[in-house]
């Protein structure tokens, strides 16, 4: 068997809803079946085969091929399955995704991986804002798993987070791990502003230093005894995570956000 | 049967099902997780008294524990489930979490979990923090020499209590010179403790008592000064018993460890004063696990 | 334009016609006794065997205003789970809980609904409310003015100003606010919470104004009467939701003096404290009362099992219950000097011991209260369910049977604690019209609504009998607004824009001068700016402004 691939054959100029077309829903279709699904494209509908080139046969492997910004919804609520995307992918990329494996070769945009429940998703590109949040209103961002980023993210990384590791390799804009509730957000390059806004519980790893809100008081430095097994459980990435140089247990520890429960931490490599 | 010119009894040891889990005991160095498991497992020789019997299983190189530090692995068997969570929960509260640097895993991943941490967590007075890590929840619990590491749970598993064999001598020091011997080969054995102090009980008992208040008392039988008062097991030759008993996570576990043991005994032979080996049992009809000895042997 | 309706089962209690077979002429939007000889038939309808009422009518809908916004905002998931997708004729929206406006309209419309009005609007917030109402397609609408708790009242009651200028300044805000009718939510009480009082009985003081409740539902009461309002004062009274209310409210039924008075939502007002959850129905009682006190009215407010939001101005009882919150979020604000608002989403289980009775308690009072015209079909919406769930609510109370299967099915000592199980009663559905209809229109003092008798506005609704009433109820066949098709087998086919329900009663020029200096040193806006205009809901060209008759004053 081989990938069930959508190649984008012409960009739409208005956003797409991909949401149909994940492995679980696809799993029992036709070829046929699944060129003739609708999606809801702006405020009209557009078959699969209108928009894309449909080959192979693998439902429980999925590529999408030339994929622009605009796709919407791309493997929302993955289950099991196996998704990539080749090119860049719009909002709400894998979006309460519960399981399986997710890859994006490209950029993708806002809240990526929002609400998500498990499985590992992998960016490759750069991650708009909210990654791995909240959707606006709602009080539990990200459940479980793993997201992993090359590139950069942008904003709110991880607002609302409630468990599971989001791994950032580039820079996280501002306002990073805000409003967290627990898990861990670790950061290679470096941070912005307001890191850990009315952070609840949860941990901040960092290898630069950040700059700090007044709310987050200096604990000292630390030898923290879960760090190896944290690390360890990072040996299985395709990562600069996996790798032992980069790995420490020797922290500052910032606690905070004393404006909120004070029961987070920041961790920075010493 | 007879080797090396020791006589080993056609009888059988008669075992019952416990309840049993494992932890792991980490430190800054051996000594320190030595020093831990032992105080977790001190008074743990029987259930009788104790709650629970316990015993250190071995030392851990740094490259098989889980944070890869050195430490030392111990196995709790108790005969219920309640009573299991009961004695860890206190043993690790008193005698892990109190000692420096410790740190605290679970041994068996399999089978119910029990609370190992979960609930040592609510020391930390709210500043405790858990993270999940593969599917395992750890708890990280702040204290004066920095922070108390543990897992939530462990595994319960089914077990087996009692296994034993004695070892009939000429005299004391050659009976205690052969439990010697053979506790050092098979404390080598995996998944077994010999939970009475320094592997060996010199008290071994009989079910009963003429004091009603008493369910058991001393095994008159195998008693050498006794032996002109009572009906004994013991032919003129014998001044002194000693008995090593066994607790395992299965039935071949404590086959194997009692193998190792006995040859351990008979290595010595008939030249070192070692007359017999035998077992003791309640006539078969208590315990579900018997333990042949000729059969072990063969 | 001409419409034939031929032969339905009519009925119409405003025209005295309980289930007998009639034709009904529409031209030009009203009803007509018979058309000349010489006029053409536009359009006939065959109606035979089906059931015809006038379009129903929700005299207390949280459908306009601040608080429904806030709500709103606050539960996106529950958006989320209802999205509404636009068509060529209707727009796109979301539902559930508290719907966006189009699909409130849609919503109402689809189960035979022409009418609802907006129970709470504050006066400072009232060109907001109108101007969200004025988004609701095909309903009519209008609001009720809140009054009581405004400082502005307050200081004339501390200052002991005779009743003449206090009528004066209550016809001039209704004239403000556009108002159809007053409503007094909590009286004294949301003013009281901003002096940091955490309760406020009928007979306790505001503690910086010295005025109790009792006065104020006085001279609000005899206000209306003597402007010649004919909705009567509508009371959201004193200690709503506490255990043992239900002596303040048979005591607030006493204390008004024989004037009319509307309670609403009175199922939220009818607690005892007997039995071991120290949580009882006060149902009976309360039922009683109403039967005997010929100038009190109520809506029941029943609650149904399910997600819902609640929005109040009672800011005071909103706080208290915020505990309850679920999901765990709520706003309590102030809003300028007339009142506040607390918004606290709510899941209502019928396996929660007080829940289940608050359920029981409704329905008690809906089966208790012997006449019809005198008691309304509401859950407050959204405060004790959805619009959307009346048709099940209909079903609870013309079918006697599945309301004891669903009796079997709730917390089992609430099940103890209720007589719900042995009244037999069951709605016939000329009852039910005058609940939501003809009764309806009398009591918000709509002259020509709520009737299909010659005159009236054709607001019809038809549909096929079906001894499930909920299925019934909620798939109207047909429903016309103003003589216009609107909806088709429960589904909207045409949208109009509906008319805002006002009365006008006057009062005397000097009464601004005062309260102009008023605004000037307290408010944020200028009295001016205050009083909304009649083109501002006219001037697009969809909204329309209806006054109704007053009473003669004396
Ligand atoms: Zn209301």
């Amino acid at each position: 068997m081989s990938a069930l691939t959508f190649t984008v054959k012409q960009e739409t100029a208005q956003r797409v809803d991909m949401s149909p077309l994940v492995c679980q829903l696809l799993k029992d279709l036709s070829l046929t079946d699944i060129a003739a699904i609708e999606l809801q494209n702006g405020k009209r509908k557009i078959r699969v085969d209108e928009l894309f080139t449909v080959s192979g046969d693998d439902s429980q492997n999925i590529v999408i091929k030339n994929s622009y910004a605009k796709l919407d919804f791309i493997a929302k609520e993955l289950q099991d399955g196996s998704m990539t995307v080749e090119g860049e992918a719009g909002a709400y990329f894998g979006m309460s995704m519960k399981s399986g494996q997710l890859t994006a070769n490209g950029n993708v945009g806002l809240y990526a991986a929002c609400e998500m429940k498990n499985g590992l998703l992998t960016i490759n590109g750069n991650a708009g804002d909210f990654l791995g949040a909240a959707l606006p209103g709602n009080k539990q961002g990200m459940k479980g798993g793993t997201i992993l980023v090359k590139g950069n993210v942008g904003q709110r990384a991880g607002d609302h987070m409630r468990r599971g590791n989001l791994l950032i390799e580039g820079n996280a804009g501002d306002y990073c791990g805000s409003r967290m509730i627990a898990g861990t957000i670790a950061v290679m390059g470096t941070t912005g502003r307001f890191l850990g806004y009315a952070m609840q519980r949860g941990t901040l790893l960092l290898w630069q230093q950040p700059q700090l809100s007044a709310t987050f008081n200096d604990c000292g430095s630390h030898t923290l005894a879960f760090l190896p097994i944290l690390f360890k459980s990072f040996k299985k990435l395709d990562s600069k995570f996996s790798d032992d140089s980069v790995a420490f247990n020797r922290v500052q520890r910032y606690g905070g956000d004393m404006a909120e429960k004070g029961r987070a931490e920041v961790l920075v490599k010493l | 049967m007879i080797i090396n010119g020791v006589s080993i009894d056609e009888t059988f040891a008669e075992a019952f099902p416990m309840k049993a889990t494992r932890a792991i005991i980490t430190a800054q160095n051996e000594k320190w997780a030595m020093i831990s498991a032992q105080a977790m497992t001190g008074f743990a020789t029987s259930v009788i008294a104790c709650g629970c019997e316990a015993g250190i299983e071995r030392v851990l190189d740094p490259s098989e524990t889980p944070d890869g530090r050195p430490g030392v692995s111990v196995l709790i068997f108790a005969m219920g489930g309640k009573g299991l969570a009961k004695q860890l929960e206190t043993r690790a509260g008193q005698c892990v979490l109190t000692s420096p640097t410790s740190a605290l895993f679970a041994g068996i991943d399999e089978g119910l979990q029990i609370p190992l941490g979960k609930n040592l967590r609510y020391f930390g007075d709210g500043f405790q923090s858990s993270k999940k890590i593969d599917g395992k929840r750890y708890w990280r619990v702040p204290v004066m020499d920095g922070e108390f590491l543990t897992e939530a749970t462990t595994g319960r598993v089914d077990a087996v209590g009692g296994g034993n064999f004695l070892v009939l001598a000429e005299s004391q020091p050659q009976a205690l010179a052969a439990c010697e011997a053979a506790i050092i080969e098979m404390k080598k054995m995996p998944n077994v403790i010999m939970p009475f102090p320094g592997g060996v009980v010199r008290s071994g008992s009989k079910v009963g008592s003429k004091y009603p208040a008493l369910g058991a008392s001393t095994n008159d039988a195998f008693c050498p000064t006794l032996k002109g008062v009572t009906k004994t097991d013991l032919s003129p030759d014998i001044e002194s018993v000693m008995e090593i008993v066994i607790d395992g996570l299965t039935k071949e576990d404590i086959d194997n460890a009692m193998r190792v043991g006995i040859q351990a005994v008979c290595d010595l032979g008939a030249e070192n004063g070692i007359q017999r080996i035998s077992a003791g049992n309640y006539g078969g009809k208590l315990g579900p696990f018997h333990f042949h000895l000729q059969e072990i042997m063969a | 334009m001409l419409i034939k309706l031929t032969g339905g089962t009519v009925y119409d209690p405003a025209s005295g016609i309980d289930g007998q077979v009639k034709t009904l002429f529409v031209l030009d939007g009203k009803f007509i006794k018979q058309p000349l000889a010489e006029m053409p038939v536009d359009k006939e309808y065959d109606l035979k065997g089906k059931v015809v009422m006038s379009g129903a009518i929700d005299m207390h809908t949280h459908i306009g205003g601040g608080k429904g916004n806030i709500a709103r905002m606050l539960i996106p998931e529950d958006h989320r789970k209802d999205p509404v997708y636009r068509s060529d004729i209707t727009r796109s929206g979301c539902g559930h809980a508290m719907p966006s406006t189009f699909t409130t309209g849609y919503r109402y419309a689809e189960m035979g609904y022409t009418a609802g009005f907006e129970p709470a609007i504050l006066p400072v917030n009232a060109r907001q409310a109108h101007m969200e109402m004025a988004d609701i397609p095909i309903l009519d609408k209008g609001g009720y003015v809140m009054l009581g708790s405004d400082d502005y009242l307050l200081r004339m009651l501390t200052a002991k100003k005779d009743q003449k200028a206090i009528n004066d300044y209550v016809a001039w805000t209704m004239n403000a606010a556009k108002a159809i009718g007053v409503k007094v939510v909590n009286p004294g009480g949301i003013n009281a919470f901003k002096f940091n009082q955490r309760q406020l009985d009928l007979d306790e003081k505001n503690s910086h104004y010295q005025v109790t409740p009792r006065e104020i539902l006085q001279v609000l009461a005899t206000a209306v009467k003597e402007i010649g309002v004919k909705h009567p004062l509508h009371v959201h009274g004193c200690n709503l939701g506490v255990p043992g209310n239900v002596d303040t409210t048979l005591d607030t039924i006493q204390g008004i003096g024989g004037l009319p008075m509307h309670l609403t939502h009175i199922q939220f007002h009818s607690y005892g404290t007997e039995g071991d959850f120290k949580f009882s129905s006060g149902g009976a009682a309360i039922a009683e009362s109403i039967n005997k006190n010929k100038n009190i009215t109520a809506d029941v407010g029943q609650i149904l099992f399910g997600q819902t939001i609640t929005a109040s101005g009672d800011s005071m009882r909103q706080h208290a219950n915020r505990s309850f919150a679920n999901p765990n979020k709520w706003v309590s604000m102030d809003i300028e000097c007339d009142a506040g608002c607390g918004v606290v989403p709510f899941k209502y289980r019928d396996q929660n011991f007080v829940n289940a009775l608050q359920w029981a308690i409704g329905l008690e009072i809906f089966l208790l209260v012997d006449d019809p015209w005198r008691v309304f079909l509401t859950t407050d919406h959204p405060n004790g369910a959805p619009f959307t769930t009346y048709p099940h609510l209909i079903r609870l109370l013309m079918d006697k049977s599945f309301r004891n299967d669903m009796l079997a099915t709730i917390h089992p000592e609430a099940q103890k604690m209720t007589t719900l199980g042995s009244i037999d009663r069951e709605y016939s559905l000329q009852e039910i019209a005058i609940l939501t209809r003809a009764g309806a229109a009398k009591l918000v003092g709509l002259d020509d609504r709520g009737s299909l008798g010659e005159g009236a506005w054709a607001d019809i609704t038809v549909y096929t009998d079906n001894a499930d009433r909920e299925k019934m109820f909620e798939k109207p066949d047909y429903v016309f607004k103003d003589g216009e098709l609107v909806v088709v087998d429960g589904k909207v086919v045409h949208t109009k824009w509906g008319t805002t329900h006002i009365v006008t009663p006057e009062w005397d020029n000097s009464v601004e001068k005062d309260l102009q200096k008023y605004f000037d040193r307290f408010m944020t806006m200028k009295v001016g700016n205050f009083k909304m205009s009649n083109d501002e809901i006219t001037e697009d060209g969809r909204g329309s402004l209806t006054a109704h008759t007053l009473n003669r004053v004396s």
